[in-house]
This record gives structure tokens, sequence and C-alpha cells, in this order.
């Protein structure tokens, strides 16, 4: 079950979501990833934490072949979800990316009404029935703690929310298709701190129904948020454990320095 | 690896210096304050009150830094428990620094009642028991050194016999010689107060226990169970 830094903790089968076997990741000859070993437990928020250029977000982009945009990449290993491998030839990535959704650092509404940010990805599925729309909007905006907020202005332009606001449209925009995982990455960097405890209450609320992997340089916040962390190094995964653990009593030395900021 | 916050390590450097100030500032509170009974001196037992002002002083010193760490530092892992460790243990040791008090009052007591001490109990010898537990407290303190802490709840047992046989020597005392009740009655008290700084001692080293392992133990029961187990 439990090994070296390299084979962290494994979550018992039953609860994994997500796992990782053996990732390798490339950008051209520059290697990125370096065996990572990791279990994403369902229902849970699992923090990846690390210094910059250490390989996190590389990482969560593996998770839904984001990465595959990149030209001149390469990944040996697989990734498990729900026991599937999703980067096996037959793959759907297109059902993947709406089983997995992504939300980024800035908020990326789309140039259009907050309705139609809310539906565009159910109608890219087909779904024209105007009145199954609407629910499906209300419901999500609900989810995203922003109905309140945008009820009587879901046809004002995206871009005159504010920030937390937007980040929260894009939260709703990956839930209206109703996601069983939800990456993050740096979701609260260009928000103030009230936008920012918005979106951290939300996740917790989100994590009652789907998996969420976050990825953030706010060591606080990845300790209020998640269940599960893990730290990141030169893109090895040096230690997983429970959150309360592993920012109380760290068992690798590397993760304590970095978490106590003593990186020198 | 170099470290990046050099002025927090300063600041947990000087936390660490205020808790081994009041050790050693108790120390000294403790044999002054057995010898204000022995030697009924009434200027001993104002020493010790004098010191009792620093302890507070330094007591709330510690705690202030303690907080202002904690809001300003956001300490986490070993950091932090150093910081809970150190605003812990200032209450245990204040705590010991009040017993020492008690005693310096009983040598005024004794003083004013025109009384001359007589070792009906060997009260210097005890308290050079709770005196090695407190400088080893401190010791492990600073030096994180598990097997100490260990030393210090085994020496608490010590002390724990010694007060007992103490007692009931003093108690015997007593019976036989009725004029030595009202001194006695006091020796006893003295006997009890080092016993109970004894017990705060041990507080000590269970804080200092998870300081180093990140691990609350009641280490005092945990002995005492395995002890009878092992009988």
């Amino acid at each position: 079950m439990q090994a070296g830094p390299q084979s962290p903790v494994l979550a018992p089968a039953d609860r994994t979501k997500i796992a990782v076997r053996g990732l390798n990741f490339y950008y051209g000859g520059v290697q990125a990833l370096f065996d990572n070993n990791l279990d994403i437990c369902q229902r849970e928020v699992t923090a990846l934490i690390g210094p910059s250029g250490c390989g996190k977000s590389t990482f969560l982009r593996t998770l839904n072949r984001m990465n595959d945009e990149i030209p001149d990449t390469r990944l040996t290993g697989q990734v498990l979800l729900d026991g599937q491998d999703i980067y096996a030839p037959m793959a759907d990535k297109v059902l993947l990316r709406r089983r997995v959704g992504m939300v980024f650092q800035k908020p990326n509404p789309f140039p259009k009404s907050v309705f139609e940010n809310v539906v565009y990805g159910p109608r890219v599925h087909g779904e024209n029935r105007r009145s199954r729309l609407e629910e499906i909007a209300e419901a999500s905006l609900r989810r995203a703690a922003l109905w309140e907020e945008v009820k009587d202005s879901l046809h004002k332009s995206a871009f005159e929310l504010s920030g937390g606001q937007q980040q929260r449209l894009c939260i709703a925009r990956v839930l209206a298709v109703e996601p069983e995982v939800l990456l993050m990455d740096e979701p609260c960097s260009a928000l103030d701190p009230v936008s920012t405890f918005r979106i951290e209450e939300l996740m917790r609320e989100l994590a009652n129904e789907i998996t969420i992997v976050i990825v953030t340089h706010n060591m606080q916040q990845a300790a209020r948020v998640s269940d599960t962390t893990g730290f990141f190094l030169k893109g090895e995964l040096i230690e997983v454990g429970p959150t309360e653990v592993l920012f109380s009593r760290p068992r690798d030395k590397r993760t304590e320095d970095y978490i106590q900021g003593r990186f020198g | 690896m170099g470290t990046t916050r050099a002025l927090f390590d300063e600041q947990l450097s000087q936390l660490r210096s205020h808790v081994q100030e009041m050790g050693t500032t108790l120390d000294t509170m403790l044999e002054t304050a057995v010898r204000a009974v022995t030697e009924q001196n009434e200027a001993l037992t104002s020493e010790v009150l004098a010191a009792e002002d620093e302890i507070d002083r330094l007591d709330a010193l510690v705690e202030e830094a303690c907080l202002r760490l904690i809001s300003l530092q956001q300490p986490v892992a070993s950091d932090l428990r150093e910081i809970g460790t150190a605003f812990k243990i200032v209450t245990d040791l204040e705590r010991v620094g009040d017993y020492a008090v008690d005693i310096a009052k009983i040598g005024r007591r004794i003083a004013r009642r025109g009384l001359l001490y007589k070792p009906i109990v060997d009260l210097p010898r005890l308290t050079d028991l709770v005196r090695t537990m407190l400088k080893d407290a401190m010791i492990a303190y600073v030096a994180r050194d598990p097997a100490i802490v260990q030393g210090i709840v085994a020496a608490d047992d010590v002390v724990d016999d010694v007060y007992h046989q103490y007692r009931d020597h003093a108690i015997e005392a007593m019976r036989q010689d009725t004029t030595l009740v009202y001194l006695g009655t006091f020796v006893v008290l003295a006997t009890k107060y080092l016993e109970r700084a004894g017990d705060h001692l041990v507080n000590v080293a269970e804080r200092v226990h998870y300081l180093i392992t990140g691990e609350l133990v009641p280490l005092a029961k945990v002995r005492k169970r395995s002890m009878t187990h092992g009988a």
C-alpha cells in the first residue's frame, strides 16, 4: 500500500476516482513529470502544491488530456478514470472533458451573456430545448453560488460581472455538463480575499457530489479546502497524505521545508 | 537547504530564549524558596516574590510572541508545534513558579511565628529532584531529545515516592511529638507543592514529546499502564 517517495499512499480501490500510474510527461526532449503515482479519491478535494515549474499544473492537465493540445509533448504511464485508461487508443476525448471539467487561473467567460455562458456546454452536447436550458442554467448557477446575484441579469454580458463572479460563472459553466471531476488550476489567484473564500466554500460544497483536484500556490488555501494534499518538486510527487497530517507532521524533509517557506 | 526565513527563525530563537530564561529563573526560585523555609529567612521569601514578577513578565512575553507569530507568519508543521509548545509550557512553568512562591511564604510564616525549622524530612533533597526535572525539561526542549523526555517522566515517579515517604514520616513525627504539629503541617504542604511542581514538569515533558514527534501522548499514564502490565 505504501512505499517510498515515488510510490505515495494509494487509496483503497473502491474510493478511487482517478488512479495515476507510472506517469511520465515530456515537453519535447525535456521530461517534466517523473513516475508519478497517485490515487485521487472520489468526492474529496485533492490539492497539489509545489514551487513554480514543479510540474503540478502539467500533472493536472494530464487528468483530462489538456496537454494533448500542446505540440511535441509525450506521455507514458496510465491515468485511469473509474478504472478506464483515458489515454487508451479508443478513448473519447470529448466525453472525457465532459466528465472531467476544468477551471483556469483567470476567469475566461465567453463574450456572451451570463445565460449563454452557462448553457454553452449543454448546447454543444445537443440540448436545444429552451425550458431545459433554463433549468440547467438555474441549477448550475445555484450550485456555483451565483444564482442570487445574477438571476435578474441573466442576459447581461458576462464581462459586466466582477472577477469573483466571473470565476463562479466559469464554474457554473463547467457544472452545467455535470462533470464527475473538477480540475482547478489556481482558481483564486486573480481574486480578492472575499471572492477567494466564496470559491473555497463552494469547493467544499461541491465536494459532497464531485471530485475536485486543485493546483494552488496558496498553502493556506490547500490547508483550508483539501482533504488530501500532494507535494510536487521537480516533476516528482514527493509526498501525498491527509492534508491535516501533511501540514502538521510531513514525512519528508523537503515537504516540511517547502510548507514552512524554508526553500532556499 | 538554506533558509529563506531568517527573520522568522530569529523570532523563534528569541521565543526559545524566553522560555529558557523562565526555566533558569524558576530553578533559582525553587532553591531560594526552600532555603527560606529551612533558614526561616524572610528576605529570601521577598527574593522569590520578586522573581515571580519576572516569571509573569516572561509568561506574557511568550504568549504575545506566540500569537504574533501565528497571526503574522502562518507557521505550519514543526514551526507551529514549536510555537504551540512554547504557548502551552509557559503556563505549566508559571504554575511551578506559583508553588515556589507558596513554599517561600511558608518560610516567612515560620519566621514570623518565631519557630525554629527542624529537618523532619529532607526538604532540600526533594527540591533537588524537582530542580533536576526542571533542568532536564529545559535541555529536552532545546535539544529536542526524546530520551531526556522519558527520563523526566521516570524521575517524577521517584518524586512521588519520596513525597509519600516524607508525608508519612512527618505525620508519624507529629504524632509522637505534638509540638511539631504546626511546623510539620507546613513541611508536609511544602513537600506537596514540590510534588505538584513535578507533575507540571511532566506536562512540559509531554509537550516537548509533542514538539519532537507531533503526537500528543499522556506519557505519565502510558508509563504507569506499562508498569502495571509489566508487573
